[in-house]
């Protein structure tokens, strides 16, 4: 071909080669759904925050006594990943486990940063407050101090092979580790390491 | 007398005064520290193009020079109108019949300027800064994730530009060697790699550990990616530790951040070059290409209090940022004006053989307004990012230095304060805005 028209063509070429937009519900924890070697995609969080509540409530580390729930607080949860994620992904659904199963319920009122919930707090600060009905205002005593808490820590390590001629491997692990204090005795009560290891081959681009 | 009417159209579509041209009154103002008047001529212009293909980087720098002016809710509604029409075009198909067409037969200024990666990063960046400054936190914060959103999609988006400009260069490399087309590569002194903007990352960091109800350890992830991007500096491995020791409990000691804006972004220039094709019928042809121009020189800056004097850590050179970005644009860019001055060529000559003196008027009027470098930029984007963390003294005053430049600040009272700095030509007084982040 000419190299006058092969140029032009070769402008117009991407443009010809159109395509149609789609969007689609997908299974969150099914095989639909998008697999990420270096991130932790929504079935990771789901299937590691059904491991480590699986090993929590078997450990019987926290037993409810006379079928009263025990009080756990969270902890700091670091991220030592590459990535910014919300640990909430993983602690919200073992706390709604763990209060589903009547073992444990999470203060909101007392956090390493401050509560979680404002409004403990804030509600009480009405005392006093002429405009509102004294007797629907907390009285002092009533917020319940923690027994536990729960802590842990997300690591990523990745690794990377070439075998020749073969695309890049690219291996990300990641590993989530929790433990469970008894707030009485200082004491780890309960811990866990969950890995989730994920490879794949460089990811293709191009036009 | 087809080919005429062809002519005719398409000489409407042809841009009309470059960018350059256009922004030539906007940056003298904007330079010379005429803060005022350059909001002024940037609103009117924005106003004036709101639904042309310039509306974006008009808004843009609508939007920076208000910021610059204080007006914090008029700057973020400008971006805002940019976001929308960036959101516009990203909604439309990626590859686009009309779009290519125009550009092979006019120039690729004529297209739609959609925003660079760095100008979307940059755009949610500043609208972050003037929601601090308005004490719209969760706001803030909100735009700093879609920062961060937007510099991943960058890192996918630089990566298929690399493999694509391998394989155009690959394709002309008689034609880009035979006219040293690669000369117009700019040298790049620091490389961020596919990290868009370091300064974008720390101050989402600032705003993490400081604001944020949750996802507080996220800041270390950004400081520590900063930290290795930019070699490990000193400043940031303390901001490290003290982070760390705040996010474990440690009590907040009283700080002030100091942000130093200084200089001015490379600016695009026009280069015409006549490059061989090889062809019999077309053997060369005259094509416009940018070239970046960097502007002004890097300029230090401290933070002064009593007798002390600490120095201000280089975050992000933007310089680098766009260079990164011109660099993995311009295969892409000398392969499809290449195909669009072919193109007019072979539609002038046309009109040369079967018009007389007239086709050859209007094929040199046609090839003559054609050939137009796309010298669209961000203009009011600075050189440099700087950041200097100090304990807020007892009587709260700082003094702030920025080459022989001095101005003094009484920070206001909190926890943690961010202090803005913007510098602009020298003699020009610094431009100082403050907030309270804790």
């Amino acid at each position: 071909m000419k190299p006058l028209v092969k140029l032009i063509t070769a402008a117009m070429l991407p443009a010809l080669a159109l395509g149609c937009a789609t969007a689609k519900y997908v299974d969150h924890n099914g095989r639909d759904s998008i697999v990420n070697v270096g991130q932790i995609n929504t079935q990771d969080w789901i299937r590691v925050a059904d491991e480590l509540t699986q090993s929590l409530l078997l450990s019987g580390a926290i037993q409810s006594v006379a079928g009263k729930p025990k009080v756990l607080m969270i902890g700091r949860i670091k991220n030592n990943t590459t990535q910014h994620i919300d640990t909430d992904s993983l602690m919200k659904k073992i706390r709604v486990a763990l209060n589903k199963g009547g073992r444990a319920l999470t203060t909101t009122a007392v956090g390493l940063d401050g509560p979680e919930d404002e409004s403990s707090k804030a509600v009480r600060e009405l005392r006093d407050d002429d405009e509102f009905n004294q007797t629907t205002i907390p009285g002092k005593g009533n917020l319940v101090s923690p027994d536990y808490s729960l802590s842990g820590k997300i690591i990523q390590n990745n690794a990377r092979a070439r075998g020749g001629l073969l695309p890049t491997i690219r291996q990300s692990e990641f590993a989530f580790q929790l433990s469970l204090t008894d707030l009485k005795t200082g004491l780890a009560v309960w811990e866990e390491e969950k890995l989730i290891v994920k490879q794949g081959s460089r990811a293709a681009v191009g036009w | 007398m087809r080919w005429g009417c062809h002519l005719g159209f398409v000489l409407l579509l042809t841009g009309c005064a470059s960018y350059e041209s256009q922004t030539g009154s906007f940056r003298g103002a904007w330079n010379g520290g005429s803060i005022g008047q350059a909001a002024q001529i940037a609103s009117r212009e924005a106003g004036k193009r709101s639904d042309s293909r310039d509306a974006v980087v008009w808004f843009l720098e609508q939007g920076a020079a208000l910021r610059a002016a204080g007006q914090f809710a008029s700057s973020n509604h400008a971006f805002e109108q940019a976001e929308k029409r960036i959101a516009f075009y990203d909604r439309q198909a990626k590859l686009r019949l009309s779009r290519e067409a125009t550009g092979l037969l006019t120039n690729l200024a004529a297209l739609p300027y959609e925003g660079r990666g760095y100008d979307r990063v940059m755009l949610n960046t500043y609208q972050a800064l003037n929601y601090l400054q308005l004490g719209q936190a969760e706001t803030a914060l909100v735009e700093l994730r879609q920062a961060h959103a937007e510099q991943d999609a960058e890192v996918v988006r630089n990566a298929r530009r690399i493999v694509a400009a391998r394989k155009s260069a690959g394709e002309f490399e008689r034609a880009i060697r035979g006219a040293k087309l690669d000369e117009l590569q700019p040298d790049i002194a620091l490389d961020y790699g596919a990290f868009v903007n370091p300064f974008t990352d720390f101050l989402h960091a600032l705003c993490l550990w400081n604001l944020a109800a949750d996802g507080r350890e996220n800041a270390l992830v950004s400081l520590r990616r900063i930290y290795s991007t930019l070699g490990g500096p000193g400043f940031l491995s303390d901001e490290i530790g003290m982070v760390d020791r705040i996010l474990g409990g440690a009590k907040y000691p009283n700080l002030t951040y100091v942000i130093f804006e200084t200089g001015v972004a490379p600016i695009r220039r026009e280069v015409r070059l006549d490059v061989p094709l090889y062809d019999k019928k077309v053997p060369y042809v005259a094509a416009a290409f940018p070239r970046l121009q960097r502007r002004g020189r890097s300029t230090h800056a401290h933070v002064a209090i009593g007798g002390t004097k600490r120095e201000a850590t280089l975050i992000c050179d933007m310089d680098a940022v766009v260079a990164r970005d011109f660099r993995t644009g311009l295969p892409a860019v000398i392969f499809r004006t290449l195909a669009a001055s072919a193109a007019k060529a072979a539609v002038a000559k046309k009109a040369r053989e079967e018009g007389g003196d007239l086709g050859a008027f209007a094929a040199f009027l046609y090839q003559a307004a054609g050939a137009q470098a796309d010298l669209r930029t961000w203009t009011t984007l600075p050189k440099e990012f700087r950041v200097c963390r100090v304990e807020t003294p007892g009587d709260r005053k700082l003094a702030l230095l920025v080459g022989p430049q001095k101005s003094e600040v009484t920070v206001n009272t909190g926890r943690v304060n961010v202090v803005c700095v913007k510098s602009f030509a020298p003699g020009v007084p610094l431009k100082i805005q403050q907030f309270r982040l804790k």
